[in-house]
C-alpha cells in the first residue's frame, strides 16, 4: 500500500499556492508559529512539523484542500476540537493539518427524530448548551468542554450512555481522497432525514468509526440526542474489594437500572477533574504519597456511581434496589452529604456530567502527563485485570495510579481504563511507561482476551487481525489510493496479502 | 520573591495543557468566545494555549526564542478570560494561572532581546536605560487638591502618575466627587509605577525592588484602609505584592466605585434631579475577572438616574478592549479589539458607554472618533450627575 509523506521544497511552493488560491489566504498558515502550535498534543507522541495548517469553513473547502493533497500525495492529518492524548492528530512531518473547527454550525435539532445535525467543530460545551435549551441531552465523556462530538463518538469513547449505546453515531457525510461525497445514513435518500443508521445497504459509518481519519473527512454527523427526563439520581456506594464492586456493577447493569455505572478507585474518586466555582482546585495531597492498593481509614477501595433518570416515583425504587444490591455485595450506600465531605470537587464534577448533562474541566491533568491504559474484558476477566494492572502500575513509582472501569453494551464486556500522572519532565520514565503498555497490551490479550479499544500509533495494528485486516486494507486501497490520509497512524502495518 | 521566573520552573502546566480551547470561550451555557486574540484569528495558535505550546517547542528545543514569538505573546492583551476558565496550571501552581505563564513568557522574551517594535520596544528601552519606566507609560505626578487632602486620614488613596489627559480628566472627577462626598484621604502619589505595567509586559528584573519601595511607602503610612483608582494597580498590589515582597501583610482595599456606591447608601451623596438616560457599562478586565468587582458599579448607576444596558458579553464573560495588547502578531490588534466590542456597545443603543478604567476609556474614546463623549470613566459620568 502506498503511503503518502511530506512535501519536499519545490512541492511546498505549489501546493502553497494551490491551497491559498482555492481557500483564501486567511485559511492557510504557514508561518513557523502555526505549524509549531500544531505540531504536537498532550500525547508523548513525538511532535512533527507540517507544512500547512488549513482551516476550512465549509464542505467545499475540504473537497479542495483533499483533492490538491491526493494530487499532489501529500499526507493529510484531521482534527476538530484537537483534545487528544493518543497523538492521532500528530501531523506528518511536512504535511498539512486539516483544522475544522471553524465548521461549527449545529444545523438541526431534531427533537422529535430524537437526532441532532451538527458539524465536526462544534464542541460539546455549545452542543450540550443548545441541547438544553430542547430539553434534550447527549451522551457526555469525561473530556474537556472544548473537544468536540463529532470527533470522539468518532473514536467511540466511554461516555454517560455508553452502557446502553455503543455508538452515538447516526448518519455521516464524509468527503473521500478523491473529493467524492457521500452521506453514510438515510439522509442517502432525497428527502428522507438523517435518524436512521441503518438502511438496506452496508453500515458505511462503522467503516468511520476508529479508523482515526484515515478514509476520509466526516464533514457532517448526525448525533443521538434523549429527552432529559423529569428526575435523576446519582446512588453512590463503597466496596472493600473491586471483586464486590464489579459484582455490583453487573447485577445493577442487568437489573436495567442504570444509565451508565462506574467504578472509580479511591484515588480517581478523590481527584476527579472538576473546579468549584470561587475556589482553587489543590490536588490531595495523600494520592501523591499513599498506595493505591491501599485506601486509607474510612474510604473504600472502590466507589461505585450509578447514574439513572426517569419518572421520580422509579428513581426512588431504584434507588432502594441499589441499596439492596450493595448490601448482597458487601457494600455501603454513600450519601452525598457523605461524598460532599469526602471529596466536593468530585461530586460536583459527577453533578455537572450526570445530572446538568456538561463536560467538566480536565483540572487532574494538572497532577502530571496523563498516560492511561486500556482494555475491553468480559465481565469475568475484569477482576483479574485490574488486580494485574493495579501491580504493574506500582512498579512504576509514580503516584497517583487511578482508574475507572463501566460496562459497555449492558455488561457484555467492562472497559478498564487506569492511568498515572509521570513528570512530563522525565522523559525516560514517560518512555518506560509507554513500552511497558506495549507489552500489558499483549499480555492482557494473551492472558485476559482484552481488546485494545483505542489506536495509539503502531499499536493496535490491523496486522494483527488477520482477515479482517486484508478486507479494510483492501478498503482503504480504493478509497484512498495514494495513501494520504493520517499514514502515521500505523494501523494498516504489518497487514500480509 | 516567590513568583517563578523560568520558563522551565511552569514546565508542567506548559506541557499539561490539552489543546482544549477552553481558554477561549466563557462559561456554559453561553460559551461565548472572550480571548481578544483567538476571536481575531480563530486558530489555536492565536490562543492563550497556542503561546503555551510555542513555549513548549522551546523548551523541547524545537524552536528557538523569537520576534514572531514575541510578537505572539505580546499581542495577548493578559486579560485574564483564559485564567478564569483553565484550572490546569493552578492545579499545579495556585499563583501562576495561564496569564502569568504568558507574563513569565514574555519575560524570558524580553531577557533576550525580544520585545515587539512599537510600545513595548519603546518600554524596553525605557527600562534598559532608567532602570524603570519612563515618559508616557508612567506619566506625571497627580495635582492633589488641598480639599480632600489629609495626612491622617484612615484611607490611603493609591495613586499611579497620569499617563493621558482622558485619565487626568477622570481623577479631576474622582477628586470632585470626594469633596462632594466630603471625604478626606491621604493621597499617595509619588513618582515611579507600582509595578502592574513591569509585570505584565516582562520586565521582571526591575519588579523586586519597585514593588519593595512601593509597599514600604504604604507600610509607613500605618495600616490604613487603601482605596484604588486604577484597577490594574489594585489587582496587582492584592494579589501579585504577595509573591514579590516577604515584608507583604494583607490590607482591606476597596475601588473608587465601591467608594462611591458607599456614599450613596449613606447619604453622603445625592444624585441630581435629571433625566434617565441608557448607558451600557464595559468591565474593565483587572476590575471584574482580576478582583471580582462587578456589581458595585453597575449599583453607581442605578443611583444617578441610569438604566443600564448590558452588551453582550457581560461581567465575567467581557471582551477585552484590547489596549494592552502591544505585539504585532497582528496588525492594529488592539483598535480592532475595540473596534468589536464598541459593536456590541452600539448594539445595545445605549447613549453612554461607561467604564473604569483609563486604559479601556482612552482607547475607546479614540476608536468612537466624533463620538469620543460618548465614553466616560464611571468617576466623571457620576461627578456630572451628582449635586
Amino acid at each position: 500500500m502506498q503511503h503518502s509523506a511530506g512535501l519536499n521544497e519545490r512541492d511546498r511552493v505549489a501546493v502553497g499556492e494551490k491551497l491559498k488560491n482555492a481557500l483564501g489566504v486567511e485559511k492557510v498558515k504557514d508561518d513557523e508559529l502555526s505549524k509549531i502550535t500544531y505540531s504536537s498534543d498532550v500525547s508523548p507522541v513525538p511532535a512533527q512539523m507540517p507544512s500547512f495548517v488549513v482551516l476550512p469553513e465549509n464542505r467545499d473547502d475540504v473537497v479542495a484542500v483533499l483533492r490538491i493533497a491526493n494530487e499532489h500525495k501529500v499526507a493529510i492529518t484531521v482534527m476538530s476540537g484537537g483534545v487528544n492524548v493518543v497523538g492521532t492528530t500528530i501531523p506528518v512531518k511536512d504535511g498539512i493539518v486539516v483544522d475544522l473547527h471553524r465548521m461549527n454550525r449545529i444545523i438541526d435539532i431534531n427533537t422529535d427524530g430524537g437526532y441532532a445535525v451538527i458539524e465536526p467543530g462544534v464542541n460539546f460545551e455549545r452542543f450540550t448548551a443548545a441541547l438544553r435549551e430542547k430539553g434534550f441531552r447527549c451522551s457526555v465523556p469525561t473530556t474537556p468542554g472544548g473537544a468536540t462530538p463529532v470527533g470522539n463518538y468518532l473514536s467511540r469513547p466511554t461516555g454517560s450512555l455508553c452502557n446502553r449505546h455503543l455508538d452515538m453515531l447516526l448518519d455521516l457525510e464524509a468527503v473521500l481522497p478523491d473529493g467524492t461525497i457521500f452521506n453514510t445514513g438515510s439522509s442517502a435518500f432525497p428527502n428522507a432525514g438523517s435518524g436512521l443508521r441503518y438502511g438496506p445497504f452496508p453500515d458505511l459509518a462503522g467503516l468511520f468509526c476508529c479508523s482515526y481519519g484515515t478514509l476520509g473527512i466526516v464533514t457532517k454527523a448526525a448525533i443521538r440526542i434523549y429527552p432529559i427526563n423529569e428526575a435523576n439520581r446519582i446512588v453512590i456506594s463503597g466496596f472493600d474489594s473491586f471483586s464486590d464492586a464489579i459484582d455490583y456493577v453487573q447485577d445493577v447493569t442487568l437489573a436495567n437500572i442504570a444509565e451508565q455505572c462506574i467504578t472509580w478507585s479511591w484515588q480517581f474518586a478523590i481527584s476527579l477533574e472538576v473546579r468549584l466555582e470561587g475556589e482553587k482546585y489543590i490536588v490531595p495531597p495523600e494520592i501523591k504519597t499513599q498506595d493505591p492498593r491501599i485506601p486509607p481509614d474510612g474510604l473504600p477501595y472502590d466507589f461505585v456511581t450509578v447514574f439513572m433518570s426517569g419518572y421520580e416515583e422509579t428513581m426512588r425504587t431504584n434507588e432502594r434496589v441499589c441499596a439492596k444490591i450493595a448490601k448482597k455485595h458487601n457494600g455501603r450506600m454513600i450519601s452525598k452529604k457523605e461524598m460532599k465531605k469526602i471529596a466536593p470537587w468530585t461530586l460536583k464534577g459527577w453533578e455537572l456530567l450526570y445530572q446538568e448533562y456538561r463536560t467538566v474541566e480536565p483540572a487532574s491533568f494538572g497532577i502530571g502527563k496523563y498516560l492511561a491504559w486500556l482494555t475491553l474484558t468480559e465481565p469475568r476477566h475484569v477482576k483479574e485485570v485490574e488486580k494485574w494492572a493495579m501491580d504493574e502500575f506500582v512498579k512504576f513509582g509514580t503516584l497517583p495510579v487511578c482508574y475507572y472501569t463501566m460496562p459497555m453494551d449492558f455488561g457484555r464486556a467492562h472497559l478498564f481504563r487506569i492511568f498515572c500522572y509521570p513528570d512530563p519532565a522525565n522523559d525516560a520514565l514517560v518512555k518506560k511507561i509507554v513500552d511497558r503498555y506495549r507489552e500489558m497490551y499483549q499480555i492482557a490479550l494473551e492472558r485476559y482476551g482484552g481488546v485494545p479499544q483505542r489506536c495509539k500509533s503502531g499499536f493496535p495494528t490491523l496486522g494483527m487481525v488477520g482477515g479482517f485486516g486484508k478486507a479494510m486494507n483492501k478498503i482503504k486501497e480504493a478509497w484512498d489510493p495514494n495513501g494520504i490520509m493520517s499514514p502515521n497512524m500505523g494501523i494498516y502495518e504489518g497487514v500480509k496479502e | 520573591m516567590r513568583l517563578s521566573t523560568n520558563l522551565e520552573s511552569i514546565f508542567g502546566g506548559i506541557y499539561s495543557c490539552p489543546r482544549c480551547h477552553v481558554c477561549t470561550f466563557g462559561p456554559w451555557p453561553e460559551n461565548q468566545g472572550f480571548c481578544p486574540i483567538f476571536e481575531r484569528g480563530q486558530t489555536f495558535t492565536a490562543s492563550a494555549g497556542g503561546i503555551l505550546h510555542c513555549a513548549k517547542a522551546v523548551l523541547g528545543k524545537r524552536m528557538d526564542y523569537n520576534q514572531a514569538f514575541a510578537d505572539l505573546a505580546f499581542t495577548c492583551s493578559a486579560c485574564g478570560a483564559c485564567d478564569s476558565k483553565c484550572v490546569i496550571p493552578r492545579s499545579i501552581n495556585p499563583d501562576m494561572g495561564v496569564s502569568d505563564m504568558i507574563r513569565l513568557i514574555r519575560y524570558e522574551l524580553v531577557k533576550r532581546g525580544f520585545a515587539p517594535a512599537g510600545p513595548a520596544k519603546k518600554m524596553y528601552e525605557a527600562v534598559k536605560a532608567n532602570g524603570d519606566l519612563s515618559g508616557k507609560e508612567v506619566g506625571k505626578a497627580v495635582k492633589i487638591p488641598k480639599a480632600v487632602q489629609n495626612d491622617r486620614a484612615d484611607t490611603l488613596f493609591v495613586l499611579e502618575p497620569v499617563r493621558t489627559d482622558g485619565e487626568a480628566k477622570s481623577l479631576e472627577a474622582a477628586f470632585n466627587l470626594l469633596g462632594k462626598m466630603k471625604k478626606k484621604v491621604n493621597v499617595l502619589s509619588d513618582a515611579g509605577s507600582y509595578g502592574s505595567t513591569l509585570y505584565d509586559f516582562g520586565f521582571w528584573d526591575q519588579l523586586p525592588g519597585v514593588v519593595e519601595n512601593k509597599w514600604k511607602a504604604i507600610k509607613s503610612h500605618g495600616n490604613k484602609k487603601l482605596l484604588f483608582f486604577d484597577p490594574h494597580t489594585q489587582e496587582f498590589v492584592t494579589n501579585k505584592y504577595r509573591l514579590i515582597t516577604d515584608d507583604f501583610s494583607p490590607f482591606k482595599g476597596l475601588h473608587f466605585s465601591e467608594l462611591l456606591l458607599d456614599a450613596f447608601k449613606k447619604g453622603n451623596l445625592e444624585s441630581k434631579e435629571m433625566a434617565r438616560i441608557k448607558v451600557s457599562y464595559h468591565d474593565p478586565c483587572f476590575l471584574g475577572r482580576g478582583l471580582g468587582i462587578y456589581d458595585a458599579p453597575r449599583k453607581v448607576l442605578g443611583h444617578v438616574n441610569a438604566d443600564v444596558v448590558e452588551m453582550k458579553r457581560n461581567r465575567e464573560q467581557s471582551l477585552c478592549c484590547g489596549s494592552r495588547g502591544v505585539g504585532n502578531y497582528f496588525e492594529n490588534f488592539a483598535n480592532d479589539a475595540a473596534k468589536a466590542r464598541l459593536k456590541e456597545f452600539k448594539e445595545t443603543k445605549a447613549d453612554v458607554l461607561i467604564t473604569a478604567c483609563a486604559y479601556c476609556k482612552d482607547l475607546f474614546g479614540e476608536v468612537m472618533g466624533t463620538e469620543t463623549d460618548r465614553v466616560k470613566d464611571l468617576t466623571e459620568f457620576v461627578n456630572e450627575r451628582t449635586s
